[in-house]
């Protein structure tokens, strides 16, 4: 069932509309579901991040071809960025900020605002939360949960079910209150905000894992009363564990290592290249041994851009 | 006057970003403030900073017009010796260079980047860079824009947060100061970093952003001149100005549009206007009809005015000065 959470004219006659589907148990009415334990997936906060769509494919097949075992209620945002999504572009068009950094929202600035508003008074009462995103199209990330320490007591017993690689959990001094999963974890909804493969692209891949990992956390949250798929243990990690390697010089980045595996302290990742002299600017090794979970997918780099993030011990 | 280069990166197929400020003063032989000179060793020093973004075109006109005047002024030996005066017109050339307002790699803002990480991402990295050049000054005045598209009332902005309370906004001499709690979206920006490092910061606000227009920019420079003069910078005095109001931020009046269409204003900024007064008529972009009526709600001044052209239903078209907001104290407890 498609509904319309919240809508707003655009001065051509069209309308930018953040839409939601609902998936609930077969022959009951909405007044009946309205006391069932409820699960609202949120994704196209950034219009250029298009992995959680093939995320919401991936689930929501697996939810319709076993429609007895729904019990709750699945309500699923597929753009809550929609211009953006259209434009395949990061940001609202017409519109400076960043949409994770406007929440709660607010019903007295711009109608971006109150669209911000509008979704976390949707979303404000359910059992749990997912916000999919993808990663820039600068950098490929492992699946994983970004969590603040402020939060981590309902959120992190969550995130190690929902089949992710790497669950980050971040000290409270670097939250960001503006974003979505601040506001709805204020609101007790536990939220889980995913990081997955790259800007622009599709990896399949991430897709199953991820569905797989929504589908056991539902049934955690009673949503769900299917078969428990299988899912993998996450490292769990601190600000203080992950190093981080940065360009130093301008040029194209290309990689020599396979991305998601261990590297070894010192291990070549790749090389910045002015390719017009077929000069090797800079020989990027690994700070650290240990996971390669982030790696830069997009070329072009200026100095400073982040090449590389390795979960290992922490660098002395 | 002294120009230097103050910070620069590479760029790939592209010159080196060039980032260039200029310092104004003598030391109380006479000498002129060289190189390397240290405000937090001195009385007293002003920054004046522009451009962060690259469509800042007025702000960055300001900065230069000012340039102009102080290389003047250093010669006629206006300036007060041991006050060290530095402006950066454009703190952001690599964007202003191609028409943009982020960076053009990956559009971030370097205004929500500060105090900046010399490790950190590019962006990052310029913003350290920066920050380590407009530190330690006694007063900071950041030229900015407003992140909705619009005309301002000239206006400066205080801070109310952590660091750095003082104020002296009226010095402006502009018609209204604004006094404002930092969000969480502040925190990254230039000014809350200035005044949590000490420096007594102001984001100034011109009537335009986009344009390259003299005699909006002469206004600007004037007012400086004015702080500069009240503030013991300069012993040249600058007559003209405001008897200055001040209010805080959120007893502004918003006024929104009803419906999205083609929004056209019969009222500009620092119209005086009374409740239920026509501001603007909204019409179907298509057919012409006009869609809504946009009415003042209550008797004020018109503060802000957006400047697209076309119109979201509840875009914020207006904001009021009401005549019945209450004057905050000049100098913050
Ligand atoms: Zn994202």
């Amino acid at each position: 069932m498609l509904r319309d959470v919240s809508v707003r004219e655009l001065p051509t006659g069209e309308r930018m509309r953040i839409v939601k589907h609902r998936y609930m148990p077969v022959g009951l009415s909405e007044t009946e579901v309205s006391c069932l334990p409820r699960a609202c997936i949120i994704t196209g906060m950034h219009g250029d991040e298009l992995e959680g769509q093939y995320v919401l494919y991936e689930l929501i097949r697996r939810l319709r071809s076993q429609p007895q075992h729904l019990a709750g209620v699945v309500d699923v945002y597929p753009a809550v960025n929609p211009m953006g999504m259209g434009a395949i572009e990061r940001g609202i068009p017409q519109f400076d900020l960043d949409m994770d950094r406007i929440f709660p929202g607010s019903h007295d600035a711009s109608p971006f605002e109150a669209m911000a508003a509008d979704l976390v008074e949707d979303v404000r009462g359910a059992q749990v939360a997912f916000d999919l995103h993808a990663s820039s199209i600068y950098l490929r990330e492992l699946p994983q949960i970004r969590i603040n320490e402020e939060s981590v007591g309902c959120t992190l017993p969550l995130a190690r079910l929902a089949n992710v690689d790497y669950v980050w959990v971040h000290e409270s001094a670097v939250v960001l209150k503006g974003t979505f999963a601040y506001s709805m974890n204020k609101l007790g909804v536990p939220t889980l905000v995913t990081k997955a493969g790259v800007g622009m692209r599709i990896t399949p891949e991430v897709g199953e894992q991820l569905a797989i990992g929504i589908l056991s956390v539902l049934a955690q949250a009673g949503v769900w009363t299917g078969p428990l798929p299988l899912v993998r243990a996450p490292q769990v990690g601190t600000d203080g564990e992950v190093s981080y390697l940065h360009a130093d010089a301008a040029g194209m980045f290309v990689p020599c290592v396979t991305f998601g595996r261990e590297v070894k302290e010192g291990q070549v990742i790749g090389r910045i290249l002015d390719c017009g002299s077929a000069t090797v600017l800079q020989e990027l090794c690994a700070p650290v041994g240990g996971l390669l979970f982030t790696l830069r997918a997009y070329p072009l780099v200026y100095p400073g851009n982040l090449i590389a993030r390795v979960l290992g011990g922490a660098p002395c | 006057m002294l120009e230097e280069g103050i910070l620069s990166l590479e760029l790939p197929y592209r010159d080196p970003l060039d980032v260039r400020a200029f310092s104004f003063g003598i030391d109380a032989k006479g000498k002129v403030l060289g190189k390397g000179a240290d405000p937090s060793t001195l009385e007293r020093s002003l920054c004046v900073v522009a451009g962060i973004r690259g469509d800042e075109i007025l702000q960055t006109l300001v900065c230069a017009l000012l340039v102009e005047r102080l290389e003047k002024m250093e010669r006629s030996k206006a300036l007060v010796p041991g006050c060290l005066t530095r402006v950066i017109p454009c703190a952001n050339p690599a964007s202003m260079g191609i028409g943009r307002r982020f960076w053009p790699l990956d559009k971030t803002d370097i205004n929500r980047m500060f105090p900046g990480s010399p490790e950190g991402e590019t962006t990052r990295r310029i913003a350290a860079g920066l920050f380590a050049q407009v530190s330690g000054f006694s007063y900071g005045v950041h030229l900015s824009s407003f992140y909705l598209e619009g005309d301002f009332i000239p206006h400066v902005r205080v801070m109310h947060g952590p660091g750095e309370r003082a104020n002296h906004g009226a010095d402006f001499c502009l018609p209204y100061v604004t006094h404002y709690e930092p969000g969480s979206f502040d925190t990254t920006t230039l000014h809350y970093n200035w005044r949590l490092h000490g420096t007594e910061a102001y984001s100034f606000y011109t009537r335009k952003t986009t344009v390259a227009d003299e005699v909006i920019a002469r206004e600007a420079v004037q007012s400086l001149l004015r702080f500069m003069s009240a503030r013991g910078l300069t012993r040249q005095q600058f007559h003209g100005g405001h008897r200055t109001f001040e209010l805080a931020e959120r007893a502004l009046v918003p006024v929104h549009v009803p419906v999205g269409g083609v929004c056209c204003p019969v009222v500009r900024v620092g119209d005086v206007v009374g409740r239920g007064q026509l501001l603007a008529t909204v019409r179907d972009l298509l057919c012409g009809h006009v869609t809504a009526r946009v009415v003042a709600p209550c008797d004020g001044v018109v503060f802000y005015h957006a400047r697209t052209p076309l119109v979201n239903e509840r875009t914020l078209a207006f904001q009021i000065v009401p005549d019945d907001a209450d004057e905050v104290k000049a100098t913050l407890a």
